[in-house]
């Protein structure tokens, strides 16, 4: 089995694929205007329910990340800018949780960057 | 789709038996031979007849046994999901199995003819003396019968006769599976159709046996001479078998009767045996 | 598609199934879980039509179980019920005299991607090998309604994937899948609709996402929490 699979308890499967879609899409690994698998082939590479990934992806197209061409498909928005704008608003959601993270453990904002500062220099 | 059905039973059923038949004509011809060459004939002829008899129970096992499996067994989660009603499944089995029964039977007699075509060329021995006293007693039972002048007809009659048997057994044993594997004998597995059998043919014994005494109808059959049977002649009358017993009381004529009210039970017997298991059936309370 | 009212049957004094009403309708995948002896097997044999002498009105595609909804109905027992003497060339031919709907180039392709022999007797079949087979002849038909009974019940997580994948590449608008199961972590995400059964009763019957949603938790851990107090 893949490790796709492996879903949360306690959040909603749709919801979960819209976080793994949009990674894929402002991480790069699905590029602007790529065609998107079919929903089918969605669903047995995730091992999920059909009609679920079809939640998600229409979810997907409110969001501005995804349109449908006709009938021939659906595919990864050419709109650099919602690409962009996803891929900030993941950053900005990763580093709330890193920074609650630290403070928890009583770390200062001078520490932070300290830290931050050796680590991605290593 | 009937048809279909038919053409599977026929697979489904055909290897097994067709292996059985095969076994069987290769030690028929082994005999057969043994008989004609003189080699043992006695012991070839009795195993010929054991051969015989063994090829008939295991015909009828296997019919049995395929029933008992494609209708309340494993494979009837196959056969109940195929889109036809329930009766096309009983009727169908009941066709092949009566098809294949009736072979067997007819095979087993024309194995016969043949060893007694084989005992009579060798001659002059008491096998052939034996066959001959038979075929005597077969004629004077024809004769006696007043049906001498059907003689023509008289193969085609016998045919008929073992066909109608092998339906009415195939019926029997049909009724006995698909009651004894109903709900309400469904704890006991397959001591269910045992049971089911045994009451069943003692309760259709014991009417046969009223319908013969008890029913106004019989042939009569006056005999001259008691030993052979020259001059006969046969007809109906409307006395039953009781009748015959009273006359005797009586002491009159050397005259007899055959009460006739068994064949008229039969038929409705095997009428109620076929309606009442096709009930259960259409049911189909016998999957497990 | 599917329409059950008031659906009671018992065997002599038992009560298998007490009192059944619900709907299913097409494009739908549900799961039909709970203990042993819950009544699943004897409700997806009545609705395939193998099991009668109920109470109560069953309809599927708006008629009365019988013939007519055979022809749309699939079925994959959880026993092995194929004559043990054939092999998987023979049974097709069988089931295309049967099905109008059944496909058997399908059903070849799936038993080499299962990697199995057409040739073998079933009789000479390992128990996941034959479920298998079953599992691609049940879908190798292009019915209405599929029941599936326990169809990853004895075989190895690898070919629990691959028969996940055939089940979900099955999948169709028109179409209804009940799949009865007590393997709940490994298959639930492939689920509208669960329905749990307890002691021939349904207990419940919700969308699985709104299950996450309203209660946070996973359709297995919902299964743990309500069946372990009736277990002990």
């Amino acid at each position: 089995m893949t490790l796709d699979n492996h879903f949360q308890d306690k959040s909603p499967i749709y919801l979960q694929l819209i976080n793994i879609f949009t990674v894929r899409i402002a991480g790069g690994e699905w590029v602007a205007g790529q065609r998107v698998d079919s929903v089918r082939d969605l669903a047995m590479h995730f091992k999920v329910n059909p009609n679920t990934v079809q939640r998600a992806l229409v979810e997907m197209e409110a969001l501005g990340l995804m349109n449908t061409a006709g009938t021939s498909g659906r595919y990864v928005t050419s709109d650099q800018e919602s690409i962009l704008r996803a891929r900030h608003n993941l950053a900005r959601e990763e580093l709330e949780e890193f920074i609650k993270a630290m403070t928890q453990l009583g770390y200062s904002r001078d520490d932070i960057l300290q830290l931050l500062e050796e680590h991605i220099s290593n | 789709m009937f048809g279909n059905l038919i053409k599977n039973e026929l697979i489904l059923t055909g290897g097994p038996i067709g292996t059985t038949f095969a076994v069987y004509l290769i030690m028929s011809a082994v005999f057969l031979l043994a008989i004609l060459a003189g080699v043992v004939p006695v012991l070839a002829g009795v195993l010929l007849f054991l051969a015989s008899l063994g090829q008939s129970f295991v015909v009828l096992g296997l019919i049995v046994v395929n029933y008992y499996r494609s209708m309340s067994g494993r494979t009837a989660y196959l056969t109940h999901t195929v889109p036809v009603p329930p009766t096309h499944h009983y009727f169908s089995k009941m066709i092949v199995s009566t098809l294949y029964m009736f072979l067997s039977q007819c095979t087993m007699l024309g194995v016969f003819w043949l060893a007694n075509q084989a005992f009579m060329r060798n001659g002059g021995d008491i096998q052939a003396e034996l066959t001959r006293i038979f075929s005597l007693l077969f004629e004077s039972a024809i004769d006696s019968m007043g049906i001498s002048g059907l003689r023509p007809l008289l193969p085609i009659l016998g045919l008929l006769l073992i066909l109608l048997s092998c339906v009415f057994s195939c019926a029997t044993y049909f009724f006995a599976i698909t009651l004894g594997t109903s709900k309400f004998f469904r704890k006991m597995g397959v001591v269910g159709p045992i049971i089911v059998y045994f009451i069943q043919s003692s309760i259709m014994q014991v009417l046969v046996m009223l319908a013969m005494f008890t029913i106004p109808l019989g042939l009569l059959i006056s005999l001259n001479n008691l030993g052979g049977a020259d001059s006969v002649s046969a007809e109906w009358v409307n006395k039953s078998y009781a009748w015959w017993f009273f006359d005797q009381m009586q002491n009159n004529t050397g005259s007899t009767y055959i009460g006739a009210g068994a064949y008229i039970v039969q038929p409705i017997l095997l009428a109620v045996l076929v309606v009442w298991s096709i009930r259960v059936v259409k049911k189909h309370s016998g999957v497990r | 598609m599917i329409q059950i009212e008031n659906l009671s049957k018992n065997y002599g004094s038992k009560v298998v199934l007490d009192d059944i009403s619900a709907t299913f309708r097409s494009g739908k995948i549900i799961g039909l879980l709970g203990p042993n002896g819950a009544g699943k097997t004897t409700f997806l044999k009545i609705l395939a039509g193998v099991a009668g002498d109920y109470k109560g009105v069953v309809r599927v595609g708006g008629f009365e179980v019988g013939p007519k909804t055979k022809e749309i109905t699939s079925y994959s027992p959880d026993c092995e019920y194929l004559p043990g003497w054939m092999s998987l060339n023979q049974i097709a031919k069988v089931y295309s005299d049967y099905f109008s709907d059944f496909n058997s180039e399908r059903a070849f392709m799936l038993a080499e991607r299962f990697k199995l022999d057409p040739k073998q007797k079933i009789k000479n079949m390992s128990k996941g090998m034959q479920e298998k087979i079953q599992l691609a002849l049940t879908l190798s038909r292009k019915a209405q309604i599929y029941l599936l009974d326990e169809p990853i019940g004895g075989v190895d997580p690898a070919s629990r994937a691959a028969i996940m994948d055939l089940i979900i590449g099955e999948y169709r608008e028109d179409a209804v899948m009940i799949i009865a199961t007590h393997l709940v972590s490994d298959i639930e995400n492939i689920f509208d609709q669960v329905m749990f059964m307890d002691n021939g009763k349904i207990s419940l019957f919700e969308d699985v996402e709104k299950i996450r949603m309203d209660k946070n938790m996973s359709v297995d851990a919902l299964f743990k929490e309500v069946f372990a107090c009736s277990a002990t």
